[in-house]
């Protein structure tokens, strides 16, 4: 991109996990006010909110008025599941840009943890709830996204010789980095035993497969290169977004499972950036499920298809690898905040200020990941911390 | 396959929950170009005409991915992606499997009849 940028100069995340009693619109009123502390701002400089609502009721534009936003030029709920945070992003940075609005908050929250209940219960309740068509499917044993996300891994598994020691590969892996996450919800050391040992949620998907469930909310603040600069933190610039939504038909010939959106929202995000895998240096990519991690990096181009496996067995994606990759543990250790863990992590990344032992050396461009639904929808933002070439 | 999660019809698929009751399984068919559709397709995914009717598939499917739960101690039930012979794909049940059919393994239709609900598709790889 030449000329002027968008930039996040403000980060806000709440505690994170298992943290109970509060709603979700009470952490995503303390994760907007975090960041725009963060960036050296009052309240009152704001005027835009993107909102995204995860699983629990209750946050809705009401947030702006709880808040006491006034004369908004920009408020909306955006809705694109897992790929939300990253459209809000890119939809910040072109308001900016516009003059529609100059500091634009993007804030997700969830509360779907209940103290006493499973996890799982969390996101089951929809699912069992199907009429028509889709109940034919549930009552047929397809009751959680679990079966559809094994069913996309079995086939990618199958068609690239991918084996559940790469699956395996990628959650020891991100455990690594988890360690030396403070805000991570798993943080003790896995192996590729215990990874073997651990049950199966749905074969081919062991239980450290699966992204795990969190309470919680975070969020950016989006301004304009030239003001951020004047901001206390350093600013992240906002140098390309993509989205996809492939629409799979499902019938014969279909590329479910094999090729995700990433596909088209990647090279979108870094045409408009003007940089080519290669230039990228840390990767923050959604892990739903470990099975994601590997066909996403496939799909952005960091190696050739059926080959990311191999890549994380060989340890690349692990501290110390050559291409780090969900370096705060990301939704399979750290937490699960949709598309807000892998951005918040590469903010974090940008400024240089992950912290001892999470901290990659080179850390000029990150690739944030969004996906959404099953494979629906894509999102892919390039965040740079100088200007782009 | 839980007790409890029964299939249910609504007003859209009332026609295609008849059809199984009847031991049919059916799916859209395109007047237009012959294109054959999902049973829940709204207009034809060749050639976008909305003038689809209902057919009566042949029951025969392959496995474009089966996965495994587990149950009750140490059982498991087998789940799949299959492409019907006509060519939509059908998230369904296969019966009478120890484990996950590799893709490509040949089905045919069977259909389920639980005491509550509809009934609803599922196959089995013959012997
Ligand atoms: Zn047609």
């Amino acid at each position: 991109m030449s000329g002027r940028h968008a930039a996040i100069a403000g980060l806000g995340l709440t505690e994170v996990g298992k943290v109970y009693g509060r709603t979700a619109a009470d952490f995503a009123d303390e994760a907007v006010r975090l960041a725009v502390t963060d960036a050296g701002l009052k309240l009152r400089d704001v005027d835009g909110l993107l909102i995204n609502a995860g699983k629990s009721p209750g946050l809705d534009l009401g947030l702006a008025k709880r808040l006491g936003l006034r004369d908004l030029t920009l408020l909306s709920q955006v809705q694109s599941f897992g790929a939300s945070a990253g459209i809000m992003v890119a939809q910040a940075a072109t308001a900016v840009l516009s003059g529609a609005a100059t500091t634009v908050v993007c804030v997700f929250a969830d509360a779907p943890l209940r103290e006493n209940a499973r996890s799982g219960d969390a996101y089951l309740s929809s699912s069992l709830a199907a009429t028509g068509f889709r109940s034919a499917e549930t009552a047929g044993g397809f009751t959680s996204v679990n079966h559809r996300y094994a069913v996309a891994a079995a086939r990618y598994m199958a068609h690239y010789g991918v084996t559940d020691d790469h699956l395996g590969a990628v959650a020891v892996g991100q455990r690594q980095w988890a360690a030396h996450n403070p805000a991570a919800q798993f943080r003790k050391p896995l192996t590729l035993e215990d990874y073997h040992r651990s049950r199966w949620v749905v074969e081919p998907l062991h239980l450290f497969d699966c992204c795990l469930v969190s309470n919680g909310g975070a969020a950016v603040v989006v301004t304009t290169a030239e003001r951020a600069a004047a901001l206390p933190r350093p600013p992240v610039h906002v140098w390309g977004w993509g989205q996809a939504h492939p629409g799979y038909v499902m019938e014969r010939g279909s590329d479910f499972g094999l090729v995700t959106g990433a596909a088209a929202s990647g090279a979108a995000a870094m045409k408009m950036a003007g940089i080519t895998p290669s230039d990228v240096d840390v990767r923050e990519i959604y892990d739903c499920y470990t099975y994601t991690v590997l066909v996403t990096l496939e799909d952005y181009g960091f190696c050739a298809k059926g080959e990311a496996g191999e890549l994380a067995a060989s340890g690349a994606l692990a501290p110390g690898g050559a291409l780090p990759t969900n370096t705060g543990g990301g939704q399979l250790s750290g937490f699960y905040l949709w598309g807000m863990t892998p951005l918040v992590e590469a903010v974090q990344q940008v400024r240089g200020q992950a912290g001892e032992g999470r901290q990659v050396p080179r850390h000029d461009v990150a690739l944030v990941s969004g996906n959404g639904g099953v494979l629906d929808h894509h999102a892919t933002l390039v965040l740079g911390a100088g200007h782009a070439s | 396959m839980t007790a409890h999660i029964i299939a249910r019809r609504d007003a859209a698929s009332a026609a295609w929950f008849d059809g199984l009751t009847e031991g049919l399984l059916l799916i859209r068919r395109c007047d237009a170009c012959g294109h054959h559709c999902r049973p829940d397709a709204e207009a034809c995914t060749a050639c976008e005409s909305r003038d689809l009717r209902w057919a009566e598939t042949m029951g025969t499917a392959r496995v474009v991915a089966a996965v495994s739960t587990p149950g009750e101690a140490g059982t498991a039930t087998i789940q799949a992606l299959v492409e019907l012979a006509e060519g939509p794909w059908m998230h369904a049940p296969v019966l009478g499997a120890s484990s996950a059919p590799p893709p490509g393994t040949a089905l045919v239709l069977t259909i389920l009849r639980p005491d509550h609900g509809e009934p609803f598709p599922a196959f089995t790889v013959p012997a």
